[in-house]
């Protein structure tokens, strides 16, 4: 087993929570966007010639 | 003068409906061909074709519509009953095949396919090694050879001819996003099969942070119109006027 994938590196319990709760704190406030949302649409836009 | 619009990876979900429609309700009046360039759908969900669909009639779109389906339409694995949705809302899906639209006077033919990654030259995947590499690669060459005879089908029944996918042909479609997926979002397997084949412009999605613009290594025309880089609802391209064709002379002496 290689060292990457090893149970001794991966987050305990207890330190997932403190992840979230300090990404919790960083992101309070802010939207958070999923992006692949569509976007508004805009119709106007020039006609590029494929001539 | 003959108009086409081309839009691609509009992702509609349960959460866009009417975005896409509100886009498009003067499209009839500004062009003669929609292009949809695949991932239309955000997980390949039938009920997700069904508001495709919905969208394309509440826009009251009646020109003529040719997709190919992206690799979020492959997701659920239900690409059958995808298409078969989007079929019976008047959409041509190309899968490796072509088709002929009569419009503005001339005869336009359109040569698709999805696509799949590979890479480019010089930094491109090789059908060496392990059963699951080889399959990746040779995903790909399926993917260019249908493209590559759908080409060579359609051209003598059409005065333009426009090839269509998801995944992008050239790396200049590509600028903006991280070099390290390149391979992920196209192949120059593709390019090659246009370029021997021959075609007037390509149109592609799938890159949603690469550019508008590029050209394959033999001078054809590359467009990457995913709704994120084209910023509106479809872009317009002009093909001109059909050419004046002349039935050759017969030998005389």
């Amino acid at each position: 087993m290689t060292a990457w994938c090893s149970p001794a590196t991966a987050a305990t319990p207890a330190q997932r929570a403190a992840i979230v709760e300090v990404v919790d704190e960083l992101t309070g406030g802010y939207e958070v966007v999923n992006e692949m949302a569509v976007l508004s649409a805009d119709e106007d836009g020039p006609v590029e010639e494929l001539t | 003068m003959t108009r086409i619009a081309a839009v691609a990876d509009i992702h509609v979900g349960a959460d866009s409906v009417g975005r896409v429609a509100a886009g498009m309700r003067h499209l009839n009046e500004r062009a003669d061909l929609l292009l949809l360039g695949g991932d239309l759908t955000r997980c390949g969900e039938p009920i997700e074709a069904e508001l495709v669909a919905r969208e394309l009639a509440d826009a009251g779109v009646d020109i003529p519509i040719v997709a190919v389906l992206g690799n979020h339409d492959h997701h659920a694995g239900r690409t059958a009953e995808v298409v078969g949705i989007l079929g019976d809302a008047g959409v041509v899906v190309l899968d490796g095949s072509a088709t002929t639209v009569g419009v503005g006077g001339m005869t336009v033919g359109i040569a698709g396919t999805k696509g799949f990654g590979g890479g480019f030259a010089g930094a491109n995947a090789t059908a060496f090694g392990e059963p699951a590499m080889k399959a990746f690669v040779n995903e790909t060459r399926r993917e260019a050879a249908g493209l590559h005879d759908a080409l060579v089908a359609v051209r003598p029944r059409a005065d333009r001819v426009i090839a269509l996918l998801h995944y992008a042909p050239v790396p200049e479609t590509l600028r903006g996003e991280r070099l390290e997926i390149y391979p992920f979002l196209g192949s120059h397997l593709l390019a090659e099969a246009i370029d021997t084949a021959g075609a007037d412009v390509v149109v592609h999605g799938h890159a949603h942070n690469g550019s508008e613009r590029g050209v394959t290594p033999g001078g054809i025309r590359v467009r990457n119109v995913p709704q994120p880089v084209i910023q509106r609802a479809y872009r317009i391209y002009d093909l001109g006027e059909p050419t004046v064709r002349e039935a050759p002379v017969a030998a005389t002496g």
